[in-house]
């Protein structure tokens, strides 16, 4: 009916006009080639549409030591989507890196403490006892994850892990490669359990690539650090 | 007894609920012992055509479609409590007249579960289905029901009037007082549970997660649609017995399709949708500004030793970055004030729908801004120029806890919310004075206007607000009409002044229209007294002069307020002019929040038509910023004059749009339903009353929200 149709119009109409409200802060990431690169990446990740764009076949070696800030190339397994991060501002320790498009990952000792701008985000964890778990590779240790309620009220998650060590193995990042040792990470709680892993570079402590759980909606992120 | 029923407009709508269809928004899906209920025909959790005592989620909003033979029954459903559940429902009988004319109807249900299921007994529940009305759909009911396993539901109850009206057993609390034609829409208290009961019942069996198979024995006899109307288009009743499947497309979206009477089809759609449970949760909004570690004092002892707050030149530099900074973050910089170690920053929220996530940008921005020795934020968000509350927050507590173990709580703890102040003496440049405006479209609905149910008309909105200086703004809104059909409503007959029901006619202006136009003060005499003055065209059908004063401390449950205008009608065509009638319209209201999600308003005073009483209001109020009420008034109007519906009552949902798109915003879809729109109990709408725009600055509100200061 010629009435329903402009009636939904307008309310189509009415909410897309109620949802110019939201501004970004000004991106202050150096405009390097990787970030052109990638526009619609950051796309991706931020809205979830899957956006399958094979970083291995823009990324080159040259391409990444061009670039003035450390980056990491981040993955979103659940969405199919890739975006670079760029490491950013340090406090008390923790580290946020930042991609184009405003979505962050704070990271403490090379684990993810929160996340912004992917929907359902990590607001903050309490990872204290994962850094020494990974480090030593053995032993337990309880993580709390906390989040926001469709009421917006932080839920708390608090997830029981162990540690363990399945060796050494050779990663390739990018033409580098690296002898890495592969600590797993295995927590419970009631209702679901996960698994994270972590590739340590020994003689550092740092995590070359990771894949961490970041929460029930965003679910795993695949990190791999690019800067040598 | 039944009345043709002949709708008005309902005035204030600006979206419609029917947005239903866009807002397909799914439950999570829950953990139930029991297996979940599905929705009857009459939009209610239950059977077929027949009640169970079982409950919707709570909190649960159902949108109900459903027909068979001639017969549509849209329903609204609320589960208002975990136990108590309410409906509203527009509904259409075909045939319904000795000369086969259709009703339009409108009707509410209410429904308490008394009693909980446990492993021996049944859920019990009473029931009340169209109580407030004219009857058509009339019935109330006692049921058990109870679960077996997790698949299987057996279902038993007594019903009354419409329920009662099958093979009834007798009326174990006498006749049922007939009901005779009057205006309708009042509570039929003497007719509840009187008259014939019969018994009613059937089960309902879970097949999968997707498929529920429901059988019932229906104790409704139809027994106008089978005997009044036209022959050959009654309904033909052969069997109380109904079949049915609903199935489950989605979580949130089910299909019923059901053999009733043993001679029809019946065909549902039910839209679920739960406030407390988004679609999508979080928000996708940019990360906001890291916090900025101060440098050590050996590294920029300038910044320490406060000498640079001697310097004006450094003052006003900051001053400016700051403006840039919150422009591009959502706020806007009004005053910043600044000695060695404090800075009070005074700002207006215009991107988050929660206040908290504003504050918690603003002391971000500000680790990054200012310089070391600033060790105390004191932030004071502004609306309409005055300023309700300051928050202050150290500095080091927002360096500490930015990434910190429980850092919502621990920030809420650290922070001091405090009423307000004045706006700062200085305010940064381009503040005051400053215009902003805006365009965009707008939809007016009128409903139940049994010829033409839903009207609406579409137009272009230019809104624009002059700030003048802190309290003082003269702000307006022109309106086109593109396109519509409510100035094709019927006219009124009422008998009081049509202070409402000219809604037509005012439809009926040619060109562009001022929607409003009013010179504002707002004032704040005291930390806990607010103050509006306000002149102009206040809205499409009356302006003229009003004054309010709101008591609210900042962390009081209960607010009170004075309200006195003096008004006149406006001239149809919504320009300058007015008609002869004036009145002087004005309330005493009482606020209160009970604690436990539910809001309560009593306004008593004078109304637009001359009338005195009453209204109340009832709202559950979600932290998100949904809010799904009710409110009824009574006058010394009496029914007959009031005319159909005899008292004003209606519904209203305030939809937060964050909540459905995901992204921060301010805006909101606010809706009002009134069955019917009439003269009595009419208060005048003024859209910018002190209470809503002060309740977000003050608690609980803040504590609620607070969760999003770190997003």
């Amino acid at each position: 009916m010629k009435l329903f149709a402009f009636f939904t119009s307008a309310i189509v109409a009415t909410v897309i006009a109620g949802c110019s409200g939201t501004t970004s802060p000004n991106a202050d990431a150096d405009e390097t080639l990787i970030v052109s690169l990638y526009k619609s990446s950051f796309e991706a990740i931020r809205t979830g549409r899957p956006e399958p764009v094979d970083p291995y076949k823009v990324f080159t070696r040259e391409l990444i030591d061009s670039s003035e800030v450390p980056v990491i190339l981040a993955g979103l397994e659940s969405r199919e989507s890739y975006g670079t991060l760029f490491k950013g501002l340090q406090n008390r320790g923790i580290v946020t890196w930042r991609t184009e498009d405003n979505i962050t990952l704070s990271f403490d000792r090379g684990v993810v403490v929160s996340s912004r701008g992917l929907g359902d985000d990590l607001m903050v964890a309490d990872v204290r006892n994962a850094v020494s778990g990974i480090a030593r590779a053995s032993g337990t240790g309880v993580r709390i994850h906390d989040y926001l309620d469709g009421e917006d009220q932080i839920v708390r998650h608090s997830l029981n892990c162990s540690y363990r060590s399945t060796g050494y193995e050779k990663i390739s990042i990018f033409s580098i490669v690296y002898n890495l040792k592969h600590v797993v990470e295995d927590c419970e709680t009631p209702g679901y359990s996960i698994q994270n892993d972590y590739w340590v570079e020994p003689a550092s402590g740092k995590f070359r690539q990771s894949r961490q759980w970041l929460g029930p909606d965003v679910d795993y992120v695949f990190l791999q650090h690019l800067t040598r | 007894m039944v009345l043709q029923a002949r709708a008005k407009k309902n005035a204030g709508a600006c979206l419609v609920l029917g947005a239903a269809g866009i807002l397909l928004l799914t439950t999570a899906p829950a953990l139930r012992a029991e297996p979940r209920p599905t929705y009857t025909l009459y939009g209610t959790p239950g059977l077929i055509d027949m009640p169970t005592a079982q409950s919707a989620e709570d909190s649960e909003f159902g949108v109900n479609v459903s027909t068979f033979k001639g017969q549509v029954r849209n329903t609204l459903t609320f589960q208002i409590t975990p136990r108590l559940s309410g409906s509203f429902r527009y509904s259409t009988i075909d045939n319904f007249t000795a000369t086969g004319e259709r009703l339009w109807d409108r009707s509410f249900d209410l429904r308490y579960r008394f009693l909980d299921e446990t492993e021996y007994r049944p859920a019990m529940a009473i029931g009340l289905q169209d109580f407030v009305g004219t009857g058509v759909y009339s019935g109330e009911y006692l049921v058990a029901t109870k679960s077996f396993g997790d698949r299987l539901t057996v279902t038993a109850g007594i019903g009354w009037g419409r329920l009662g009206s099958y093979n009834s057993f007798g009326s174990p609390f006498g006749p049922r007082p007939s009901s005779t034609p009057t205006t309708g829409g009042q509570a039929n208290f003497g007719s509840w549970f009187r008259g014939p009961a019969a018994f009613f019942g059937g089960l309902s069996y879970e097949v999968n997660d997707k498929l529920t198979f429901k059988a019932e024995y229906s104790s409704d006899a139809y027994t106008r649609e089978t005997t009044v109307g036209l022959p050959e288009d009654r309904l033909d009743r052969r069997s109380p017995i109904n079949f049915g499947i609903n199935y489950r497309y989605k979580p949130g979206i089910d299909i019923a399709a059901s053999f009733v009477h043993g001679s029809e089809v019946a065909i549902g759609v039910n839209f679920s949708m739960n406030p407390r449970k988004p679609y999508r949760r979080g928000t996708t909004g940019a990360a906001p500004f890291a916090v900025k570690p101060r440098p050590s004092r050996q590294a920029e002892p300038e910044q320490w030793n406060q000498t640079w707050a001697e310097n004006s030149e450094i003052r006003t530099a900051l001053e400016s970055a700051t403006v840039s900074a919150f422009e591009s973050d959502g706020l806007d910089l009004v005053a910043l004030e600044l000695s060695g170690t404090v800075a009070r920053v005074q700002f207006r929220n215009l991107g988050y729908d929660a206040l908290p996530q504003a504050i918690g940008h603003a002391s971000r921005l500000l680790t990054a801004l200012m310089p070391a020795s600033i060790e105390v934020f004191k932030l004071e968000p502004v609306v309409q120029g005055i300023v309700p509350t300051t928050t202050t927050i150290r500095r080091s507590d927002v360096e500490a806890l930015e990434n910190a173990p429980n850092n919502s709580q621990l920030s809420f703890d650290r922070a001091k919310i405090a009423p307000g102040g004045s706006i700062a003496a200085e305010t940064a440049p381009y503040v005051f004075p400053r215009l902003s405006w805006r365009i965009s479209p707008d939809v007016a609905t009128s409903f139940f206007d049994p010829d033409v149910p839903i009207r609406a008309d579409l137009a272009i909105l230019a809104e624009a607000k002059y700030d003048i200086a802190p309290g003082w703004s003269v702000t307006g809104a022109i309106r086109q009409t593109l396109i519509g059909n409510i100035d094709g409503g019927p006219s009124s007959n009422s008998v009081l002044q049509h202070v409402r029901t000219d809604a037509n006619i005012y439809a009926q202006a040619s060109g562009p229209v001022i929607a409003r136009l009013t010179a504002d003060y707002f004032f704040k005499p005291s930390e806990t007294l607010y103050g509006h003055l306000s002149a102009g065209y206040f809205e499409q059908m009356f302006g003229g002069v009003s004054a309010e004063l709101l008591w609210k401390p900042v962390n009081s449950r209960l607010a009170l307020g004075a309200e006195l205008s003096y008004v006149g009608q406006r001239d149809f065509d919504q320009r300058l002019g007015f008609q002869d009638y004036k009145v002087a319209t004005g309330h005493v209201s009482a606020y209160y929040e009970f604690g436990n999600g539910f809001h309560g308003q009593v306004d008593v005073g004078r109304y637009l038509a001359g009338d005195v009483g009453a209204t109340i209001s009832l709202d559950r109020e979600f932290k998100n910023g949904w809010r799904v009420g009710a409110f009824a008034t009574k006058t010394n109007v009496s029914a007959t004059d009031f005319g159909e519906g005899s008292f004003d009552k209606g519904i209203r949902l305030d939809i937060p749009l964050t909540w459905v798109l995901g992204k921060p915003t301010r805006r909101e879809i606010t809706t009002l339903l009134r069955p019917i729109t009439r003269d009595g109990g009419a208060r005048l709408n003024i859209n910018n009353r002190l209470y809503e725009q002060v309740r977000e600055y003050h608690q609980p509100t803040l504590e609620n929200k607070w969760g999003r200061f770190w997003r």
